[in-house]
């Protein structure tokens, strides 16, 4: 009980604050150029944001790994890469669905963002695909934590490929000097970005603690095996 | 305008997330139940 009590009060601050982000997003103002489809945004940005974090936090847990051998870590990597690989896919569809009716087409392999958006999802997708391949926890820990720590140059990469070549995505939303937007989308932008934070939280602690009870688990599948090797049964056989 | 691209953003994004949060819940009752049965 006492376990699950902050998982739940997490979730349900989780729910609560999407459903906010919900309201928000269907009630504020339609944008002069984009109209209504400007509320795509609310789902666009906080995902990309997510996506960010994530590969942040798990390059972070990657390095935490190397320095101290600790298993949580590792866990803490995989379960943050397995997220913001969820959230690039949730910014990438959304991006697309935004692009049609905006931009005129759903992709455009010349555009810097969304090349570099794509690449880095294929990059942690190999990420993932890369931990799946490797059986022994410790030689998966230090070769994902490689990785982990070479892929997130992509982030900043992405975020800036804005400014750094030329476009069709829109400029930086947030930026240091302040939001681009007035109004009522400030406040919807800014609840989901909070409320997807929230979820990020939650779902980390879910994923983080699935890892945890699968070591364990495979650690209790091995000693049941070591004890069938070491004590046979052979009665009746002599 | 049509409307389908605003309401089909919404339905992959939580869409996605809802599946996420139901395979790792999922997952960790599997686990939790097949450690219980080999320890009994």
């Amino acid at each position: 009980m006492k376990r699950t009590l902050p998982r739940a009060v997490l979730g349900t601050a989780a729910l609560l604050s999407l459903a906010t982000g919900l309201w928000l997003a269907f009630t504020s103002s339609p944008d002069v150029f984009q109209s209504d489809y400007v509320r795509i945004m609310y789902v666009h940005v906080p995902g990309s944001w997510l996506a960010f974090l994530a590969f942040g936090v798990t390059a972070l847990a990657s390095a935490g790994w190397l320095v101290t051998k600790r298993m949580t870590f590792d866990r803490v990597a995989e379960a943050s890469a397995e997220i913001g690989v969820l959230f690039t896919a949730v910014s990438l569809f959304t991006g697309m669905l935004w692009g049609y009716p905006v931009w005129g087409t759903f992709w455009d392999w010349g555009d810097p963002r969304m090349a570099s958006t794509a690449l880095m999802f294929f990059v942690y997708l190999g990420y993932l695909a890369l931990r799946r391949s490797i059986p022994d926890p410790t030689t998966r820990a230090r070769r994902s934590a490689i990785l982990g720590l070479i892929a997130v140059v992509q982030v900043p990469l992405v975020y800036f490929s804005v400014t750094l070549w030329r476009s069709l995505h829109q400029g930086m939303t947030v930026r240091p000097d302040g939001i681009a937007l007035d109004g009522s989308m400030v406040a919807a932008l800014l609840v989901n970005l909070a409320a997807f934070s929230v979820l990020y939280i939650y779902l980390m602690v879910e994923r983080v603690r699935l890892a945890r009870l699968e070591a364990e688990a495979s650690i209790t599948e091995t000693e049941l095996a070591g004890q069938a090797v070491a004590k046979p049964n052979l009665e009746g056989l002599s | 305008m049509n409307e389908g691209f605003i309401w089909a953003s919404y339905l992959v994004t939580y869409g996605l997330i809802i599946g996420y949060a139901f395979t790792v819940w999922n997952r960790a009752r599997a686990t939790r139940d097949r450690s219980s049965d080999r320890r009994q």
